[in-house]
């Protein structure tokens, strides 16, 4: 089979399974079934065996449940909710506080989730509803969310980053690391739309009754109540930046922190912990049986020829490589519109990684790229994820007004990406220190 | 109570066994990963079976939780489409009924490497190697019964007609 007819067929097959709504590993294993026989023969089918064995038995995606079980404790444990009144009372008397408020603690969930998914919903339900009946701007309100959210996988502990690093054969840590600072970015950036927004026009935030009246020893004592959770989210990337532990261990250690600071907060119980744990159990089983299932995808792809094909192609074609990385991001960012992100990744990972090596890219910059724009397609209509999600979160708002609320997220989530494409060492110095 | 009935309730009752086994591994997960890490950076005394046991831990807890994720109707699926289906009974238990089917297939396909480890004696490779057709058959045990959990998903009578 030529390469090109190969790659059409493997991709096309892949694409409409999963269009018709088959869940997505089942779709992978149809596919990489179908492609084994057809390649193969039956002969083949060990080569199937071995490859989810191998998968399923990958110690580096032990950070994947360990990281969800971290944040599963800290969501169920009611920690979350001290953080969210703590942040509230030291932003203080600020117009347009709730935004900052929800941007803050949008990248909080989305570093304890790593899905931009459940934060829009999760926000959608809980911080929209508070904020449109203040008198925020819906269409800000609903901006802010979304871009809160699509920091998701970018900030770490992100398990995408963690499938990313494993599969490309990337540091994982310093993939980790690499997205704090586009994380941070990005979220300024967002706050400096809103901070423009109001000076424009302050009736997209009406003045708002402060969180307490409490002074400044209420302050302290605001901090005080943050210190445990921060020393938990600081130890775990500390443990990881200073080189002292692999991701899997700091996550583990990750856990403990949780429990330790359920404690502290009075918030630990067995109810609490079992359920954390069954919730962990599933969402892991539930990504990691689609990263087993694919596995044996980009095999399939060397074995016809197509990999090593395809980037003899791209590198002959001599463009610019500031053209071809435009190129090999518009891909995503088209095709996350329609498809999961775990499920684009899979199938992007085994044809982009030969290319970026070929081209030059430093890896973990052109990753940590890779990752925004999975986000930014997520939240791009008409058929952005993080867009239905919080239109089913918040039925009040309208999918048209939701839709012009991700516009501007969009425009900030490209500039951001525009800034980290021209000046690589922000995205590469932290994991070069480490 | 019916044979068929008694059958269904079998399979849930599986499913959430195993789960629970599951859950329990990613207890253990967390316990073995914390004990090394105290053993290796406290004591400087790292376990020559900590790594091997984590990867055999995940497999068990991916490939056990998965028929309770089938259960629960739980995976990643693209279903912008499948919502606009004018007979979405129909496309739910046709896609059932062919995931379930590929479950089984792909527990049949690891079943015979299962078969092949076992009569040769296989064993992990790593410090601490085990028979490889433990790890095998939780593979096996995963997709089958998902694929039964499917299948009964397709097969199921319409409730209130």
């Amino acid at each position: 089979m030529d390469w090109p007819l190969a790659l059409a067929f493997f991709f096309a097959a892949l694409f409409l399974l999963m269009l018709t709504g088959l869940p997505v590993f089942v779709a992978f294993l149809v596919v990489n079934l179908g492609g084994l026989l057809l390649l193969i023969g039956s002969r083949g089918f060990g080569l199937f065996a071995n490859s989810v064995v191998d998968s399923v038995t990958t110690g580096a995606f032990a950070a994947v449940p360990l990281f969800i079980l971290m944040g599963e404790i800290l969501f169920r444990s009611g920690s979350v909710e001290v953080l969210f009144d703590s942040v509230d009372r030291l932003i203080g008397r600020l117009r347009g506080r709730l935004y900052l408020v929800v941007i803050s603690l949008s990248t909080v969930f989305g570093a304890l989730s790593g899905s931009a998914v459940a934060v829009a919903a999760l926000l959608g339900r809980s911080a929209l509803p508070s904020m449109t009946e203040r008198g925020y701007s819906a269409r800000h309100s609903a901006g802010v969310i979304l871009a809160g959210a699509s920091l998701a996988p970018i900030i770490p502990p992100s398990f995408l980053a963690i499938i990313v690093g494993s599969m490309a054969e990337v540091s994982i840590a310093g993939l980790l690391v690499a997205g704090i600072v586009p994380g941070l970015l990005l979220a300024a950036l967002t706050v400096g739309w809103v901070g423009l927004s109001v000076l424009r026009d302050p009736s997209v935030a009406p003045p708002d009754r402060p969180a307490s009246e409490a002074g400044a020893g209420s302050l302290l004592g605001a901090l005080a109540r943050m210190l445990p959770f921060l020393l938990i989210v600081l130890s775990v990337m500390g443990l990881i930046v200073l080189g002292i532990a692999t991701p899997s261990e700091s996550a583990a250690t990750g856990v403990l922190g949780a429990i330790a600071v359920a404690a502290i907060y009075r918030r630990l119980s067995w109810a609490m912990l079992v359920e954390a744990l069954t919730a962990a159990t599933r969402v892991s089983a539930m990504i990691l049986v689609i990263v087993a299932a694919s596995r044996l995808f980009s095999q399939l792809l060397a074995f016809t020829g197509a990999t090593r094909a395809l980037v003899a192609w791209s590198t002959g074609l001599d463009l610019e490589p500031m053209v071809m990385l435009a190129l090999m991001m518009l891909v995503p960012f088209v095709l996350c519109m329609f498809l999961d992100q775990v499920a684009f990744l899979l199938m992007a990972v085994p044809l982009y990684s030969p290319l970026v090596a070929a081209l030059g890219f430093d890896p973990i910059w052109f990753w940590t790229l890779f990752l925004i724009n999975l986000t930014l397609g997520s939240v791009t209509p008409p058929f952005g994820y993080t867009l239905f999600a919080l239109a089913g979160a918040a039925p009040q708002l309208g999918v048209g007004q939701i839709f012009r609320a991700s516009l501007p997220v969009i425009l900030l989530f490209i500039a951001g990406m525009v800034v980290l494409a021209l000046w690589p060492g922000l995205v590469t110095w932290l994991p070069a220190s480490l | 109570m019916s044979l068929a009935s008694g059958l269904l309730r079998a399979l849930d009752w599986v499913s959430l066994a195993l789960f629970a086994l599951a859950a329990a591994g990613l207890a253990a997960l967390v316990a073995v990963t914390s004990v090394e890490v105290l053993l290796r950076y406290a004591f400087d005394a790292p376990t020559h079976w900590a790594a091997d046991s984590v990867g055999y831990l995940l497999a068990a807890v991916v490939m056990l939780a998965l028929p309770e994720v089938t259960r629960r109707q739980g995976h990643v699926a693209i279903t912008f489409l499948s919502e606009r289906s004018p007979w979405p009974r129909a496309q739910a238990r046709s896609l059932a009924l062919a995931a379930g089917l590929v479950c089984l297939g792909a527990a049949w396909i690891v079943s015979e490497e299962a078969a092949r480890q076992l009569a040769r004696g296989v064993l992990t490779q790593g410090a601490a190697p085990i028979p490889k057709v433990w790890i095998t058959g939780t593979v096996v045990v995963g997709f089958a019964v998902s694929g039964l959990v499917f299948l009964r998903t397709a097969l199921a009578p319409i409730k209130g007609g």
